[in-house]
């Protein structure tokens, strides 16, 4: 495998990210994970996969100052790059051939 | 918002890497806030605080086993994840304890040493939740604070502060008073305080019955009000509900009857004493030497929610700037500088706050020696332990996996020691609570809760980390020697010789530390033992009368029922002198008045020049042993009708009067008008108390200002003889209903004011018993090991020709090399942190001599002992024995 492989939750914290758009930051990204999920999600977990996919090169991240964000404290907001797009379309793709012919096994 | 726990984000903060402390302790605020809001208060702190051990050591794991990811379609590597790391981290604690069952002999000796640190940092570490890390049972009580708590202000003050300072979403002004209660006949007095109406606003309560006190109530022509404690209400009117607009015999503050309007909640206590009585405080500008000139009323206030303490401060100083020029002046220019905001919360500590801090670092020290008596325990059995490890080596184990188990071994002892030590202090809670000075309990209430749980849990684990990582490492690292040495145990090499110097060391600058501290205090206590209060204690003894307002309503009346209960004690066999002062001195109770310093009125009514003021009878000066310096004492024959007269103190003749002619001069008001002639000059007392000399004081004869209807009637009697039922029959004697309470004897005034001295004092010289014990036992384990790792060596030597007395001398002198250097980094220690008892010393400097020196001596005495007595068993080892033994 000539690059490194995306793990499930880095490909659910990408996912998270894109639905964020302009509001993607950690405590975001931890709420809209949980709320997809369904269940509760380490806050340690999205640090370190946001560390691992910022040094894969798959996002990028820019400080924003209180005086800009109109927060009380300064934030680092997350923003995908072109190649993590390219990944997960790959892989949704990858998905949709394998499911395909296969709903009535679960009875859709 | 309600703020995280302050605890766990100590913790987070302490654990976490610098670089992202900052911004991860926000995030987590945020997410506890939602949590909050989601699943309640008590779920959210759980959760915070798991988060805040997990974050750091998922930060951690991440670092030291970095994964390269691993997808869906990827081989797993043997690297462990989470759930793998727990389950094999069970498996460990299995092995550990059975490890440990197995060697109950090591298990017992390193629970024990730990239990008792931990156990001392456990109790103090409740104390301090209570006092200083629990917020006050108020809401928002963070918005609470004390304008100038050193000060107390005149009705005027009060005033003008109200309308001028604007940082402020309610003020009070506040002052003890006490207050009688005549019920059936009887009179007993009770702790009131006069209170401003927005009190209630201040401290964000409302009557649990009936109403606040309002605006009309401050009035001088109102009718006179109070409302009650729940538990007074309780106790003397039986929680009757009718009690609201009764009418009862309150007497005090300028009433004899008072409607009550209310009943305050349960557990109420917005002060530091107790408080059964609230009465609104009436301010009357009408009344001008009261309005301007009596400064008895504490001021408190709610800051609006915007405003910061600095920025109140600011504004205090202004305002009180502004108030204290032109002819409407109420402060006294250098009023500026002592203005002041401060939280309540503060205040309340007051210097307790930094002493405990102190005395935490003090177990913090204690606790360090019990790990590194641990931490030599566990090189001594991995020692032992050598081939166990090497065998496991060879059979696949990883440096990091030996070292893991070894740390869940060390995590076990740690929990196992803080669970012992917690139970040490659940048990001795009830004692240790009882010794506390009231000035702690009155803050907080001390006990074992969540939070003190927690700590235990997190110190427990800590301390396992502490005291196991450096054996662990070691352990762990020398594997491959071990095995290339076959599985021989190994001999003490010289690396290892250095450890056992660096730990001696440490052990030793702890204790110098700490008993260094506990010398300078005792030293303190002991000057401030010997600090004379101006009067003689021996066989002085007093008690607080009162007497009904209503019954006793006339000066007239008053004066005369203190004569003659003076004429009937003074007929109780075994009293030698008896005398009565409003004001008992050592209790930090006082009044002041103003006066001119010049003679001439004072042109800017705010140079105010105050001194303390107390009305005595005549027997006073005599019944205390106060001396006479110049003049006359007061007599009966100062009366109401007769020119006003006064005695003056040292300090006040001093100041008024440099040059000497003090009697028959005359002490005027602040403006100008004459007030009373000195007759006499008698000694300084310490008003307040002992570590303070006595300031400028005038003493007037009660016939002749007699507003007070409460005295403290001092009894001197014969040194032994029990006189105190005698005397209150002789005061019942003349009128069977008058509230007598606060008997004591002189000497248990003086040792209560002394409580916080005592407590500091006490608490810092056992912390410094148990160090010492703690560091000889450890010295003594250290060199014991020595020599039992260097038996063959000594065989050797002895076989060689090397006498006993130099064996001896060998050891010992290795030891104590160690010892030294551990006395000089102490000694160093010492100076460099001494300073920070500062506020506790009296008459000692940090840096005193004896104390270092004596400290030096018992230090270096505990070490020879216990080097002395290894160094003994090394003499004695037979040379045939050693050798064979290899």
């Amino acid at each position: 495998m000539g690059r490194e492989s995306l793990g499930e939750f880095e490909h659910q914290v990408l996912l998270a990210i894109l639905r964020l758009g302009q509001d993607s930051y950690s405590v975001a990204i931890v709420l809209q994970l949980e709320g997809c999920r369904g269940r509760s999600v380490a806050p340690a977990a999205v640090y370190i996969a946001l560390r691992r996919l910022e040094k894969k090169g798959l996002v990028v991240s820019r400080m924003v100052d209180p005086e800009e964000s109109g927060e009380k404290h300064s934030r680092r907001y997350f923003t995908l790059q072109p190649e993590a797009l390219d990944r997960l379309k790959e892989s949704r793709d990858a998905f949709d051939r394998l499911w395909d012919g296969l709903d009535p096994v679960f009875g859709r | 918002m309600r703020s995280v726990p302050r605890v766990a984000r100590w913790v987070a903060g302490t654990l976490l890497p610098r670089r992202d402390r900052c911004h991860i302790l926000i995030e987590l605020e945020e997410l506890y806030a939602h949590r909050r809001s989601q699943a309640g208060g008590f779920r959210a702190r759980v959760w915070y605080w798991w988060q805040a051990v997990a974050f750091p050591i998922r930060l951690f794991a991440e670092r030291l086993l970095p994964r390269g990811g691993r997808g869906p379609f990827r081989r797993r590597t043997p690297r462990l994840g989470f759930s793998e790391l727990l389950a094999s981290g069970l498996q460990d604690l299995r092995y550990a304890s059975r490890g440990l069952w197995r060697s109950p002999g090591f298990a017992s000796v390193a629970v024990v040493t730990l239990a008792l640190g931990i156990g001392v940092n456990i109790a103090l570490f409740s104390v301090i939740d209570a006092v200083v890390l629990r917020p006050l049972p108020f809401p928002e009580s963070h918005r609470i604070v004390t304008l100038s708590p050193e000060r107390v202000h005149s009705p005027a003050q009060v005033v003008a502060l109200r309308t001028a300072a604007s940082a402020y979403a309610a003020q009070a002004a506040s002052a003890r008073e006490a207050f009688t209660l005549t019920a059936d006949g009887t009179t007993s007095e009770f702790n009131g305080y006069v209170v401003g109406v927005e009190h209630f606003d201040v401290f964000g309560v409302e009557p649990a019955l009936g109403r606040r006190f309002v605006g009309e109530d401050e009035s001088p022509t109102a009718t006179p009000i109070a409302l009650l404690s729940y538990e007074f209400w309780q106790r003397h009117f039986g929680g009757a509900p009718d009690i609201i607009g009764r009418t009862v015999p309150i007497g005090g503050e300028n009433a004899t009857t008072r409607t009550i309007v209310g009943v305050m909640p349960r557990g109420y206590k917005p002060f530091r004493s107790a408080v059964e009585i609230y009465v609104p405080a009436v301010i009357d500008p009408a009344n001008e030497h009261d309005y301007l000139g009596h400064a008895r009323f504490r001021l408190m206030g709610r800051l609006l929610p915007e405003v910061h303490v600095d920025a109140a401060r600011a504004e205090l100083r202004r305002v009180v700037s502004q108030l204290s020029v032109g002819s409407d002046a109420v402060f006294r220019p250098e009023r500026v500088e002592s203005a002041d905001v401060q939280r309540y919360h503060e205040v309340l500590v007051g210097d307790l706050g930094p002493t405990l801090w102190l005395l935490f670092a003090s177990v913090g020290g204690i606790l360090l020696i019990a790990c590194v008596n641990v931490a030599n325990l566990l090189l001594a059995r991995a020692g032992a332990r050598q081939r166990e490890m090497a065998i496991r080596t060879a059979i696949g184990a990883g440096q990091l996996r030996i070292m893991r188990q070894l740390l869940t071994e060390n995590t076990l002892l740690g929990l196992l020691g803080g669970l012992v030590g917690l139970s040490f202090t659940w048990g001795g809670m009830s004692i240790m609570v009882a010794h506390l000075p009231a000035t702690i309990t009155s803050v907080g209430d001390v006990h074992v809760d969540s939070t003190v749980l927690l700590f235990a849990l997190g110190l427990s684990v800590l301390t396992g980390a502490m005291f196991g990582l450096l054996p662990a490492w070691r352990t762990s690292r020398s594997l491959a020697a071990a095995l290339r040495a076959g599985g021989r145990a190994a001999t003490a090499g010289q690396k290892r010789l250095r450890l056992n110097s660096i730990l001696v060391a440490t052990e030793i600058a702890l204790c110098v530390v700490l008993v260094v501290a506990a010398g300078l205090l005792v030293k303190s206590f002991w000057r401030l033992n010997q600090v004379d209060p101006g009067f003689d204690v021996e066989g002085l003894s007093t008690m607080r009368v009162a007497l009904s307002p209503d019954r006793y309503g006339t000066d007239e009346a008053r004066v005369l029922y203190f004569n003659r209960v003076e004429e009937r004690i003074e007929s109780v066999p075994g009293v030698l002198a008896t005398g009565a002062i409003q004001l008992l001195p050592l209790t930090q109770s006082s009044s002041a008045v103003s006066i001119s310093p010049d003679g001439k009125a004072m042109a800017e009514k705010a140079a105010r020049f105050y001194a303390s003021y107390r009305q005595v009878t005549p027997g006073y000066m005599s019944a205390m042993r106060i001396p006479l310096l110049s003049g006359r004492q007061l007599e009966r024959a100062d009366g109401a009708s007769d020119p006003l007269v006064g005695l003056i103190n040292e300090a006040l003749a001093n100041k008024l009067w440099p040059d000497g002619g003090v009697v028959g001069q005359q002490v005027v008001y602040d403006d100008g008008s004459p007030w009373f002639t000195v007759v006499g000059v008698v000694g300084d007392v310490h008003q307040n108390m002992l570590s303070v000399p006595g300031r400028e004081e005038l003493f007037l004869p009660y016939a002749q200002d007699p507003e007070s209807n409460a005295m403290y009637l001092m009894v001197r009697a014969d040194p032994g003889v029990e006189v105190t039922n005698a005397v209150k029959d002789a005061i019942w004697s003349v009128d069977p209903n008058v509230a007598i309470s606060r008997e004591s004897t002189m000497d248990a005034v003086i040792a209560r004011s002394m409580a916080e001295a005592r407590f500091s004092t006490l608490l810092f010289s056992t912390f410094a018993l148990l160090a010492l014990a703690l560091g000889a036992v450890g010295v003594y384990g250290v060199l014991a090991y020595v020599v039992s790792q260097r038996t063959h060596e000594i065989g050797v030597r002895m076989a060689l020709g090397a006498n006993a007395r130099d064996v001896v001398r060998g050891t010992m002198r290795s030891g104590m090399a160690a010892v030294t250097i551990g006395l000089v980094i102490g000694l160093l220690g010492a100076f460099a942190t001494m300073r920070l008892l500062g506020s506790l010393l009296f008459g000692v400097t940090a840096t005193d001599p004896t104390v270092y020196l004596g400290v030096v001596a018992v230090l270096v005495a505990v070490a020879a002992l216990a080097t002395w007595i290894p160094a003994g068993r090394a003499a004695r080892v037979d040379p045939v024995v050693s050798l064979n033994s290899e």
